[in-house]
């Protein structure tokens, strides 16, 4: 039920905010068809056509390693990652990191990697989105130094990525392009933030664009309360409220018509409250109550 | 003896001629054009008169303009005074340090050491051209905008006005001693007037465009383009044979001249061609003239910088936090004030001297320091005192920084090399000028460990840091032939923030400096690009990496660059100038150390 709740406030802030990749990413991965099984000697043999073929050749070879799953896919997967590390035009190169991404190995994060340096955007665009698939250590780190790259679209893409991966560790590189027009990183870090992580953006309240904030906040007020507890989501409803402008208030009602049923009792009462422009505070002011009913 | 003899002799004739004027009672018209040469006889006669006449000592002064009058000192420490009343000219300073000034009709002096006011004369119509004085009478040359009319005048210390000669044509700059008032006109002139009798004692014909009279240390010297002196010589001047000197300062940024027109009144001049100043003084000496401590300084806006005399290179350079809006040279050193009130003393060297404060913001300054010995404090190496002077630079003075920059390449000093690496990237520097440091870092032949250290860097999206200058520190690198830079260069080709340029200075300069260390980031380069590479840098960047490939990258290095060769997916001009490599470069064996 929480997580039909969560996906109907994600597509209201899709409304609301734009597309962001990691979400998109996860939809993808969700409606992709199973991968239809395959035999080695097909591994092998598009292996060939990969070491010799033309591009037309190489290209349908490709998509056909891409669709291998189960036991063919690391097998798949490092066909795939010999091409990366032999090079080709920028065509096969696409499809290349596309096949990568889609069989998710992290065998491939080393090989599709120095793409995300390449000094064509369509290739580093490719390789930066790939790696949000194929995860695993070399990938994170691949995105996180992305992150510090020259290229603003696989910076954003770098953050949903390390959403989708779960990158907690890479908060700080979060925070750090937060404010230099990366707006992919509110959301990953309304996706990753501790407690301590989640207040610290939330400072940035009446600071940074609304629009931008938004991104971020929806995702901390719909996590569940075992990873944002309740006080936290009641302090920034409080501060959400305050602000007194339109935009807020939508965005409250759009969070309250998402929040779940069931959900924290303590939450809901605060976003009736806040909606409703009355303050938001648990009876009796203090803290560490919000574990009874309101 | 002989010698003796034929100047007490021109003394003699000298006097006679002089006491002949004065009993004629008709003095002999001072700016009189139908004047026939006396092939240097008369003005002759004068230097002889002259050559032993006492005169007052020097005194330093500095005198500021301010929008509602004077503000002085003398120098380098004294008192501040001020005077009240908007002056229309920069004041003159005479050696004894007695400045002159016109301001509403008025001529007044004052002691420049004091303020103390001396006299004051009624000039209405004109204004001051120029003024000297010798202890006893100041003589001023007076002029009007955009008329030749002028006048010249000299007054005692009472006050009186003891000569008064109107002129139709323009007056230049007077000096005077004992007595004698020397003025240049009419292009070619200098008249040596009796200022008791008003009778024009001697005439100086000249080729050197005189415009300026000078008195400087007891010597007076007379031109403009160049400058002749009153000595025994004086006599062969229309024949160029006199003592004679052309300072020919180095090009400067602004084209700043040195004396200038002395014919032109000296109105306050509030544009930019009063920030862009060349400061020297002549001196004199056994075989000559010469310029005073063998230097002279430039202004231009902040900067300044002095220069050699000989072949003009730099020898010390600073900025101010304002803009110099005068100065002087001294005996030894220079002396300049800033448009907040402030005179800086500098030593022949470029050390610091004391920095004196007028306490009001200036718009004009006059600075009377020929008999001055400034010494200073030391100021580090030139290429620090360089690097400090951008500090306070701002893009409107990117012609002084290009100068100091090329003075940069010229320097032996490692610090150049750190220096020259923040310019490059100093997304600040004008285009022009990284540009040029750009180019004299790729020459570099010291400072690798400011190479290495800047090579570390690459672009940080978030902590805001640029590329270095990668290309030119390949060069320098390559030209060292220095393979500690082997591993950072390496790691730059693979960085799309570096400019394509400069990927490409890189993977030719690790032709041949990689080492097999190198070879992991050589294959990545070579599988980026051997088939997308879509600009002719990057095609020779692939080329050049296979090249170090083949050399230190062992068989895999070669089966990856052979592979290329036989793949169509390469890049045409890539594939061909591949295949003559693995021509020329066979694969080693497999047992081969890399």
């Amino acid at each position: 039920m929480k997580l039909i709740a969560r996906c109907a406030v994600v597509i209201a802030c899709l409304a609301f905010a734009g597309p962001f990749d990691a979400r998109d990413a996860r939809a993808e991965k969700a409606r992709a068809k199973p991968a239809v099984p395959a035999k080695n000697a097909e591994v092998e043999s598009r292996k060939q056509t990969l070491d010799s073929g033309a591009e037309p050749d190489k290209l349908a070879a490709l998509d056909a390693l891409a669709q291998m799953s189960g036991p063919n896919a690391p097998a798949a997967a490092a066909v795939v990652e010999e091409l990366l590390a032999r090079g080709a035009n920028v065509t096969v190169l696409v499809r290349a990191l596309g096949a990568a991404g889609k069989l998710a190995q992290p065998s491939s994060s080393a090989a599709v990697a120095p793409y995300t340096r390449h000094r064509i955007s369509e290739v580093r665009v490719a390789a930066t989105r790939a790696l949000a698939r194929t995860g695993g250590p070399d990938a994170i780190a691949a995105l996180r130094a992305v992150l510090h790259g020259n290229d603003a679209p696989s910076r954003g893409f770098a953050a949903s990525g390390l959403a989708t991966l779960q990158a907690k560790d890479a908060v700080p590189d979060l925070f750090a392009v937060l404010a230099k027009d990366v707006p992919e990183s509110a959301e990953a870090i309304g996706e990753l933030c501790t407690p301590a992580d989640c207040s610290k953006f939330a400072d940035n309240i009446g600071k940074l664009p609304f629009d931008l904030m938004q991104s971020g906040l929806s995702p901390i007020l719909l996590r569940p309360e075992t990873e944002v507890p309740p006080e936290l989501k009641l302090d920034l409803l409080e501060r959400l409220r305050k602000l007194q402008t339109d935009e807020a208030r939508k965005f409250l009602q759009t969070v309250r018509a998402s929040y779940p049923d069931k959900g924290n009792a303590w939450v809901k009462y605060g976003l009736d409250q806040a909606v409703d422009n009355k303050p938001v505070v648990p009876p009796g002011g203090a803290k560490g109550k919000t574990k009874g009913k309101p | 003896m002989t010698r003796h003899f034929s100047q007490a002799l021109g003394v003699l004739v000298g006097l006679v001629a002089l006491g002949c004027g004065g009993a004629a009672g008709t003095p002999r018209s001072a700016f009189s054009r139908s004047w026939e040469s006396d092939a240097g006889e008369s003005i002759a006669h004068v230097e002889a008169k002259l050559r032993n006449a006492p005169r007052p000592p020097d005194a330093a002064v500095v005198v500021g303009v301010t929008p509602d009058g004077l503000v002085g000192s003398a120098l380098p420490t004294g008192s501040v005074w001020r005077r009240a009343g908007a002056v229309d000219v920069v004041p003159s300073v005479a050696p004894d340090g007695i400045v002159v000034a016109s301001s509403g009709g008025q001529a007044f002096a004052l002691d420049g050491k004091t303020g103390q006011p001396l006299w004051s004369v009624s000039v209405a119509p004109l204004v001051l051209r120029g003024a000297a004085d010798d202890g006893r009478y100041s003589v001023l040359s007076l002029g009007k905008p955009r008329a030749s009319e002028s006048r010249l005048i000299a007054v005692d210390r009472s006050g009186r006005v003891v000569l008064d000669q109107a002129s139709s044509t323009e007056l230049g700059r007077p000096a005077v001693r004992a007595g004698v008032a020397f003025v240049p006109w009419g292009g070619q002139y200098v008249s040596a007037i009796d200022i008791a009798s008003g009778s024009e004692i001697g005439r100086l014909l000249t080729r050197d465009l005189p415009t300026h009279a000078l008195d400087v240390g007891g010597t007076l010297y007379f031109g403009q383009y160049a400058l002749v002196r009153l000595d025994e010589h004086i006599k062969y001047a229309e024949s160029f044979q006199a003592t004679r000197y052309m300072f020919k300062p180095r090009e400067l940024p602004g084209t700043p001249v040195w004396l200038g027109n002395g014919l032109e009144l000296p109105l306050v001049d509030r544009t930019a061609r009063a920030k862009i100043r060349l400061f020297a003084e002549p001196e004199s000496t056994d075989k000559g003239i010469t310029i005073a401590s063998n230097s002279y300084a430039g202004s231009y806006f902040r900067a300044l910088y002095g220069f050699a005399l000989g072949d003009g290179h730099l020898l010390w350079a600073d900025a101010l936090s304002a803009d110099v809006i005068g100065g002087g040279a001294a005996a030894s050193g220079f002396a300049f004030c800033d448009e907040t009130g402030k005179v800086h003393l500098y030593a022949a060297d470029g050390g610091t001297g004391p920095v004196a404060d007028l306490g009001q913001r200036l718009v004009a300054c006059a600075v009377g320091a020929s008999a001055l010995h400034v010494t200073g404090t030391p100021r580090g190496s030139l290429a620090t005192q360089i690097e400090r002077s951008f500090a306070h630079f701002d893009p409107d003075m990117a012609s002084a920084e290009g100068l100091l920059i090329a003075e940069l390449g010229k320097l032996e000093d490692p610090a150049v090399t750190r220096i020259l690496i923040a310019l490059a990237e100093d997304a600040r520097v004008p285009p022009k000028q990284r540009e040029a440091a750009r180019v004299l870092l790729s020459k570099r032949k010291n400072g690798v460990e400011f190479m290495l250290a800047a090579l570390e860097h690459h672009y940080d999206f978030v902590s805001g840091d640029e590329s270095p200058p990668v290309g030119p520190l390949a060069d320098a690198l390559r030209g060292l032939h220095d393979e500690r830079g082997a591993a950072l260069l390496a790691r730059h080709l693979n960085d799309p923030a570096d400019s394509i340029d400069d990927v490409a200075r890189a993977a030719t300069a690790l032709e041949v400096l990689a080492t097999s260390a190198e070879k992991r980031d050589l294959m990545t380069f070579f599988a980026l690009y051997r088939a997308t590479a879509d600009e002719p840098p990057l095609v020779s960047a692939v080329q050049s990496v296979a090249t170090a490939l083949l050399r230190v990258g062992g068989p895999e290095g070669h089966a990856l660059v052979e592979r290329a060769v036989a793949d169509p997916l390469t890049q045409p001009e890539v594939q061909q100038g591949l295949a003559k490599l693995v021509t020329q470069k066979p694969a080693p064996a497999a047992n081969a150390k890399p």
